[in-house]
């Protein structure tokens, strides 16, 4: 018998088994078979992959979600006052403004004219006009300076240069155009201020004496319809917009010269759209003032205070306006809801790819059970509770799953993290700019995606270790005996 | 009262009557053996006793509480707290320390844990194996083996130990060594031990001593 000392010592030993032993015995059997099992480690190998690939995939996917809603934001006021049924359009004149901006909640107000007109290109060789390259497009009446006081038409999605690469990033700021100006005005200009420096008095004129004014095409527009550079189209290239009516003749014409803004970046909203000066649009819409009646617009794009709540904001206007009024989120749901629908799919198939995982994790797991059967009957037959052998299984299956998954969630973000920077150093291009027009691939580093599918993989891993754990409780403990050593 | 007492036990196979009536009693801090040939029940009764096994008839109770009709979680509850189990492979598990596999018992009937490594260690103690307590059990002997088998038996102070051919692979010197413990620890925790052997010299040291003859004991 050894000494007290002894004892002393030898507990003083024990203290990290001693630790260990504090557990419950599922949490004792369940890490102890988890960390020492080869088959254990195959189920925590395939929860880390399935999870590392989840997250990579699905924080692109919520990364284009977010990109989406940026540039639908960017384009997009907060409401839209519109003319209501049967009336051509809403007045425009700045009493009634000012009676809109009445509302407390309106912070800012931009007009529009949109529609659709026929677009024809004239010959940058000659002045002739070839109908034959005509084309409808969407137009857009805008007064630039309230649109962009808006937040719409972000400088940074500007281009002045025109592209034949779609895939060309956005221009850097001293490249960017500045929005309506047309080469043609801006020779008139630099001859103007030339002979008011200089006082030489009369100079030969620029080529137009009243340049038309600058339409924005948008760049899609432009490069779908063949108004390419190469084919000596570009900034100063003049078009002929027109409505026709139903008696053959037309609703309006005008002529405009393509803006050294040639497009923007916006997804889809502005890329194949022609912004105009809303005087312009004004003209080709037969909106203009007549007879005594004021000058009429579409719609006003309206701004509410940050953080109001939309839907009640825009029953505010209708009620002070007595105009329908639409939120952006329903102006714009089939697109954001296209991309949602999109991302939600694939989250589906991931989870999908997920269930690879549980057959692993129930074989792993099945496999524990041939290995450790001796064990468990051993332990059944001192008097482990079945419902304790369950719970021992089901912990490894949550460690294993919970463990598995954060170690996915970081290998994830790496990748995440490590993308660009590897399609920057390699040159290889993951994903076309020509849907997002960034250089980069868009990431997302929301904790929600990661955290949804741990829960998910622990869920469904928990599901696939009952029957192993069930099979586990139901060993005979007297067959093991008899079988003996 | 009886530490072990059953009466009329019958447990049958498909076309053999193992057990057929038989009848036992054990005291607290009593032994007994009980030899018999191969194939003859002993192991079976043994699991009958254990509480593992269902009989077909008869009763078991252990220190006076009926056992053999109770459903299997409240008999899993009286197998761990009221008996200690031998296996005759000691059935220890290869992926934990000694400490551990002694202080499973007590994990198992879900006793506090303190107390109970403390008592694991002073069976250690007691049974030579100073200083194997973080020791995997696969790196041990066999004779090393038998008595942690032992301390896991003993740990939760039963009322029964059931041991199962205890020394049947061990050799003589360490067999005697190990039996002598066991009933030493039997004495001292008044516990009720039987025992199945084959070896007479053994069975020769316990206060009864029965052969398990066609289903009975004599």
């Amino acid at each position: 018998m050894p000494g007290a000392g002894n004892l002393l010592h030898q507990n003083a030993r024990l203290i990290p088994s001693t630790c260990a032993a504090v557990s419950l015995l599922a949490v004792h059997l369940g890490s102890r078979w988890l960390l020492r099992r080869r088959s254990a480690w195959l189920a925590t190998m395939a929860v880390i992959l399935t999870v590392t690939v989840s997250i990579a995939v699905m924080g692109v996917m919520q990364g284009f979600v977010e990109v989406m809603d940026r540039q639908i934001r960017a384009n997009e006021s907060d409401l839209t006052l519109q003319a209501g049924p049967g009336a051509d359009g809403l007045e425009d004149s700045p009493g009634y403004r000012g009676y809109v901006r009445e509302l407390a909640i309106v912070t800012g107000l931009a007009p529009s004219i949109a529609g659709y007109a026929l677009v024809t290109p004239q010959s940058p060789y000659s002045s002739r006009t070839r109908l034959q390259e005509s084309f409808p497009a969407q137009f857009d009446g805008i007064e630039w300076d309230a649109d962009t006081h808006l937040g719409r038409l972000p400088a940074h999605s500007l281009h002045r240069r025109p592209a034949l690469d779609l895939q060309e990033p956005p221009l850097t700021p001293s490249e960017r155009g500045t929005g309506f100006l047309t080469p043609s005005w801006r020779e008139r200009l630099a001859w103007q201020g030339a002979n008011m420096v200089l006082g030489l008095g009369p100079l030969p004129l620029p080529p137009t004496d009243t340049p038309p004014v600058g339409a924005v095409v948008g760049q899609e527009l432009a490069y779908i319809q063949g108004l390419r550079p190469g084919d000596g189209y570009g900034p100063g290239t003049f078009l002929t917009l027109s409505i026709p009516n139903a008696r053959g003749g037309l609703v309006g014409k005008v002529r405009v010269e393509m803006s050294d803004t040639l497009g923007t970046g916006i997804y889809e909203v502005d890329r194949y759209n022609c912004l105009l000066p809303l005087p312009i649009a004004r003209r080709l819409t037969g909106f203009g003032a007549k007879e005594g009646n004021p000058a009429l617009v579409a719609a006003y794009r309206v701004n509410v205070q940050p953080g109001s709540d939309l839907d009640a904001a825009a029953k505010a206007l209708l009620d002070h306006t007595g105009e329908p009024v639409e939120t952006w989120v329903h102006r714009r749901r089939h697109l954001a809801k296209s991309a949602l629908q999109n991302r939600n799919l694939l989250g589906f198939v991931m989870i999908l790819v997920q269930v690879l995982a549980v057959f692993i994790v129930y074989a792993s797991f099945s496999t524990l059970v041939v290995e450790k059967r001796r064990d468990l009957g051993a332990l059944l037959g001192i008097g482990t509770q079945p419902r304790q052998i369950i719970a021992a299984f089901l912990f490894a299956a949550i460690f294993c799953c919970v463990g598995g998954g954060l170690i996915g969630w970081g290998l994830g973000w790496a990748i995440l993290a490590g993308l660009n920077p590897f399609s920057a150093a390699t040159g290889i291009v993951f994903f076309p700019q020509e849907f997002n027009y960034s250089p980069e691939t868009p990431i997302s580093f929301n904790p929600v995606v990661p955290l949804l599918y741990i829960a998910s993989m622990t869920t469904i891993g928990v599901i696939a270790a009952l029957l192993p754990a069930w099979r586990a409780s139901r060993i005979d403990p007297v067959a093991i005996l008899r079988e003996g050593g | 009262m009886n530490a072990l007492r059953c009466n009329d036990l019958r447990k049958g196979y498909p076309g053999q009557q193992v057990l057929r009536g038989l009848n036992l009693d054990a005291d607290a801090g009593t032994t007994v053996a009980i030899r018999g040939a191969s194939g003859t029940g002993k192991s079976t009764l043994l699991h009958c006793l254990g509480l593992l096994d269902t009989p077909d008839h008869g009763s078991i109770e252990i220190k006076g509480q009926r056992g053999d009709n109770l459903g299997p979680a409240a008999r899993a509850r009286m197998r761990a707290r009221h008996l200690g189990f031998v296996f005759q492979a000691f059935h220890l598990l290869p992926d934990f320390s000694v400490l551990e596999n002694i202080v499973m018992a007590a994990r198992a009937a879900e006793l506090p844990l303190g107390p109970a490594i403390a008592e694991a260690n002073r069976l250690l103690a007691r049974l030579g194996l100073v200083g194997k307590a973080d020791r995997n059990v696969t790196t041990l002997s066999g004779g090393e083996r038998s008595r942690v088998a032992l301390c896991r038996a003993v740990i939760n102070r039963p009322a029964v130990i059931l041991a199962d051919e205890p020394t049947g692979s061990l050799d003589p010197a360490t067999a005697a060594l190990v039996l002598q413990e066991l009933l030493a620890l039997a004495r001292d925790h008044q516990a009720a031990v039987v025992m199945v052997t084959h070896d007479p010299a053994i069975a020769a040291q316990c206060d009864r001593e029965y052969q398990l003859v066609d289903g009975i004991l004599v």
